[in-house]
């Protein structure tokens, strides 16, 4: 064999590889990349914990809430890749675009209101975020809220707030704790009114402590309480 | 007719308990913010008033009564 040929088949070995071991990486799903899924493509499996956002509520597809979307999805982003490789949260496009001037044209509105149908959410109090350690299965939706499942209604929450939810849902997620009923903001918006209630009642009690002096005079010596400091 | 009455002493004790109890829950009441443990704040005030609403009634009941002279 001579030495141009060797090199040939050492180049076309060498090619080979490359092609086989980029078709590996490229075939291979990387748990932690599979956040999306676009049309026809089914829920990824093989994850611990899926994290649905569904978007079902028309007043956030209005102009005014575009802004309030868009920071919704950078905040699935950020939420998408700290939960680490056991845990899936799933957004669903229509197709595979880029372009930020498709974003809501792009947004698979129905599946998300499939869901949301299949759940019985309230579309109003939406967009919504399902954890779940059950697979949901789309072809058994009727079947409605998988086991193990936490329904997080971010419809009436501030940008902050939906922060601190996700923050604290990555939190559990990654300790591999169970997502806690007081994590759910509708237990929280439930108790919002007793909640400011009983801060009212702190700040008055607080307010009526702090009225008072205790002072001592005696022989000169004077000694005076405060019930709170300034 | 024999009247039965609580001796004082035992209100005392009775309001003691009840004022230190009452006292704690409401120092953590009004220390510690509420939306980080709402529930147990408001099993605190509601023990507070209740607390107090108990051994008023029977300090009321037992040494409320009305003496004819």
């Amino acid at each position: 064999m001579n030495i141009p040929k060797i090199i040939a088949a050492f180049f076309l070995i060498g090619y080979l590889a490359l092609i086989g071991s980029s078709v590996a990486v490229g075939g291979r799903r990387l748990p932690q990349d599979v956040k999306e899924v676009y049309k026809k493509e089914s829920i990824p499996t093989n994850f611990k914990t899926w994290s649905l956002f569904l978007v079902c509520n028309p007043k956030w597809l209005g102009a005014d809430k575009s802004q309030d979307l868009k920071d919704l999805y950078k905040a699935f982003e950020a939420f998408g890749t700290t939960i680490g490789p056991d845990n899936a949260a799933v957004w669903f496009w229509k197709q595979r675009q880029d372009q930020q001037d498709t974003f809501f044209a792009n947004l698979d509105v129905e599946r998300s209101s499939k869901f949301c149908s299949a759940f019985k959410l309230t579309p109003s109090k939406g967009p919504f975020v399902i954890v779940t350690s059950t697979y949901p299965d789309e072809s058994h939706l009727s079947n409605g809220l998988p086991a193990n499942s936490a329904v997080f209604e971010l419809g009436e929450m501030q940008p902050s707030q939906i922060s601190d939810l996700l923050a604290q849902l990555v939190d559990e997620l990654v300790k591999g704790e169970k997502i806690s009923a007081k994590t759910t903001p509708a237990s929280k918006q439930e108790a919002g009114t007793w909640i400011r209630l009983m801060e009212a009642v702190q700040h008055t009690l607080n307010s009526f402590g702090c009225a008072w002096t205790f002072k001592v005079e005696a022989e000169g010596v004077q000694a005076q309480l405060h019930a709170c400091k300034g | 007719m024999s009247i039965r009455r609580w001796h004082v002493g035992k209100l005392i004790i009775l309001w003691s308990w009840g004022v230190l109890s009452a006292g704690l829950a409401i120092t953590h009441f009004v220390g510690t913010a509420v939306s980080e443990t709402p529930i147990l704040h408001g099993f605190e005030i509601i023990f507070v008033v209740l607390a107090l609403l108990v051994l008023t009634a029977i300090t009321w009941h037992w040494l409320g009564s009305k003496d004819s002279q």
